[in-house]
């Protein structure tokens, strides 16, 4: 069930609140959350009921192992590794039969010139989500850092239906202590007002943005895979339309589940914190899909450059310290990790060689990142205050990464991703609108001379096209986010700077509530009247 | 690196000391709450770094999962803390 359908808006999330609340009301505490259980595995069932046997098995493999682990990491300070290497590899296994396996075997085929082929196979919704909340559990229990959790308090972490679609990947320990919390009847209102707040403004970025401006994204990217070569300004508009398109689309989401999850009282954590207006490739990893950038830096990148600097030190051989070190140790510390985990990020969201493609890009640009500044911290430059051009200069170069390894991302093979970029980086010339060769055909002429030609715009009409670009883009970096805009009302974990000025921060008055009354009408016409079909983007990975 | 018992105050002085080491910057004035966000510098990388300069001042060794929870300054010294109880 998408949380954009009407069955949701409309039936589900209501009548699964109320019962929620009623229950709370009364004092079931452990009945409620059974009814948030079996909410949760209806509502993960709805498209098809036996997918819900595939993530009921997944949860009772890990809850039970996790539990294992944690009592002998309780006797022993630390769990048996053979335990964590079978239900790590159990988890590998189910990702890589539900993911993986038809790429791979497309691959071999098409590397040995052979035909094998096995049905194809569903990919479970969620799959890639609940499997790396798992593993870290798996490690953490292992590692003696997991309390022994009841067996409903464990399937509802999993399962919980505001994230299990598409995360945010939370944590065990963030989520679970918070199931049993009490809530008055203050804070009652107050997780009522955050989260349906965030819920419509997430709603909103979907049905309103994402699904508008996809209009400008779609055509491009259809025309180049079919053949097309586009010409420059068509194809930044596609490229640039598709990044707004995929910001607004997952952010949306994102938005939706923590605000889901708030009226249920569960607060989550942040999962985008407006990733363009990071000035280098570093802070926008900081910023986009945060909770999955947690997970590998914790569990992937740090455990390797941990190993790596330890036993570096240990034989006696250069390190990185502070900021400094010689070719080798930044090979071994940083380029060949951060390629790694990257490239892990890349496979993690999809079967094939344009997410691959994606993630090195994001691997060989961090690593140029890092390169960078121990380049500048040998030369002695302060790397701590950088000039406002510096910083936009920074904002530029790592928006323009983003968005050509976004082609990549949504293009649907590299040669389609490759001829749109070539079209962005002026391989197939310039052309501009017919009415300027003939309002004014001396400047036409003067530019022809430099190739450029009046063609037109087939695939995307400009001014609305340019409307959409605007109109995203100063949402993006012209308006604080979500969280900063209720900031004063803690929506999401950890700290939140407030927007400033304070008048730009969400308050209970009436001219905020117009603002809000605003944002749900055209959130809930763009799902009735509008009404297109409701998948998310990131329900493929 | 005395091997006696530590206070939380002794802690978080001797990691300021390797907050100052690792970042070069003796102004650098550590209180819990202080986060990667606060310190231009703390990236990843340099999270490692002071991963291991504490490991090597303490004369300790972190797990996966505690390394993963020193998220900030406070968690830093909550983990040397129950590090150097056992």
């Amino acid at each position: 069930m998408a949380p954009n359908s009407i069955v949701y808006l409309f039936g589900f999330l209501p009548v699964v609140l109320v019962v929620y609340l009623t229950l709370d009301r009364y004092g079931f505490d452990r009945i409620r959350l059974i009814a948030l259980l079996i909410a949760s595995c209806v509502y993960y069932s709805f498209s098809n009921p036996r997918l819900l046997l595939l993530l009921l098995f997944s949860i009772a493999l890990n809850f039970l192992i996790g539990r294992k682990l944690t009592r002998e990491a309780e006797l022993s300070d630390i769990g048996s590794s053979g335990w964590l290497w079978i239900g790590v590899g159990g988890n590998l296994a189910l990702l890589g039969y539900f993911k993986y396996a038809n790429f791979l075997l497309t691959t071999l085929n098409q590397v040995f010139g052979t035909t094998y082929l096995i049905q194809a196979v569903l990919l479970p919704i969620g799959i890639s989500f609940f499997t790396f909340m798992q593993l870290a559990y798996l490690v953490d229990a292992y590692n003696g850092q997991a309390a022994r959790y009841s067996a409903l308090e464990y399937i509802l972490f999993v399962s919980f239906f505001p994230y299990v679609l598409s995360g945010p990947i939370v944590t065990h320990r963030e989520v679970i202590p918070q199931f049993s919390k009490k809530r008055s009847a203050v804070t009652l209102w107050e997780d009522f007002g955050v989260g349906s707040a965030l819920f419509f403004i997430g709603l909103f970025k979907k049905v309103i943005l994402a699904d508008g401006v996809s209009d400008y994204s779609t055509p491009v990217f259809n025309a180049v895979s079919h053949g097309m070569s586009l010409s420059f300004f068509e194809s930044w508009f596609g490229a640039l339309a598709y990044t707004a398109q995929l910001y607004f689309d997952f952010s949306g989401y994102t938005d939706m589940a923590i605000g889901a999850a708030r009226l249920f009282g569960i607060t989550l954590p942040t999962n985008f914190n407006s990733p363009f207006k990071a000035s280098s490739i570093i802070e926008f990893w900081s910023r986009w899909h945060m909770t999955l950038t947690r997970f590998l830096t914790n569990y992937i990148y740090n455990p390797i450059v941990l190993q790596v600097v330890r036993s570096r030190s240990a034989a006696r051989k250069a390190v990185i310290q502070k900021g400094v070190g010689t070719f080798g140790a930044f090979f071994a510390i940083v380029a060949y990790p951060t390629l790694l985990t990257m490239f892990i990020s890349g496979l993690w969201h999809g079967a094939g060689w344009t997410f691959i493609a994606f993630g090195f890009l994001h691997g060989i640009y961090l690593a140029i990142n890092h390169g960078w500044r121990m380049w500048r911290k040998t030369r002695g430059d302060a790397t701590t205050e950088v000039s406002w051009v510096g910083r936009a200069l920074g904002r530029f170069l790592t928006f323009v990464g983003v968005v050509v390894s976004f082609v990549f991302f949504r293009a649907d093979s590299l040669s389609t991703a490759c001829r749109l970029l070539k079209g962005m980086f002026l391989g197939h010339g310039i052309s501009l609108a017919h009415s300027v060769s003939s309002h004014w055909p001396r400047i036409a002429q003067k530019l022809g001379d430099y190739h450029i030609v009046f063609e037109g715009f087939t695939y995307t009409p400009l001014v609305q096209t340019l409307f959409w670009i605007t109109a995203c883009y100063f949402l993006v970096w012209g308006c604080p986010n979500s969280q900063q805009w209720l900031g004063y009302f803690r929506p999401v974990l950890g700290s939140v700077k407030p927007a400033f000025p304070a008048e730009c921060a969400w308050r209970p008055t009436i001219s905020w509530a117009i603002v809000l009354g605003f944002i749900v009408t055209m959130a809930l016409w763009g799902v009735i009247g509008i009404a297109r079909p409701v998948g998310f983007l990131y329900f493929k990975f | 690196m005395s091997t006696t018992s530590r206070t939380r105050e002794d802690i978080a002085k001797e990691l300021t000391g390797i907050f100052h080491n690792v970042f070069d910057d003796d102004r650098i004035v550590l209180s819990d709450s202080m986060t990667a966000a606060d310190i231009p510098e703390w990236d990843s990388l340099n999270h490692i770094n002071l991963v291991v300069a504490t490991e090597q001042h303490f004369e300790i060794k972190f797990k996966t999962s505690e390394v993963a929870k020193m998220a900030n300054v406070g968690e830093f010294i909550e983990a040397i803390a129950s590090k150097l109880q056992r």
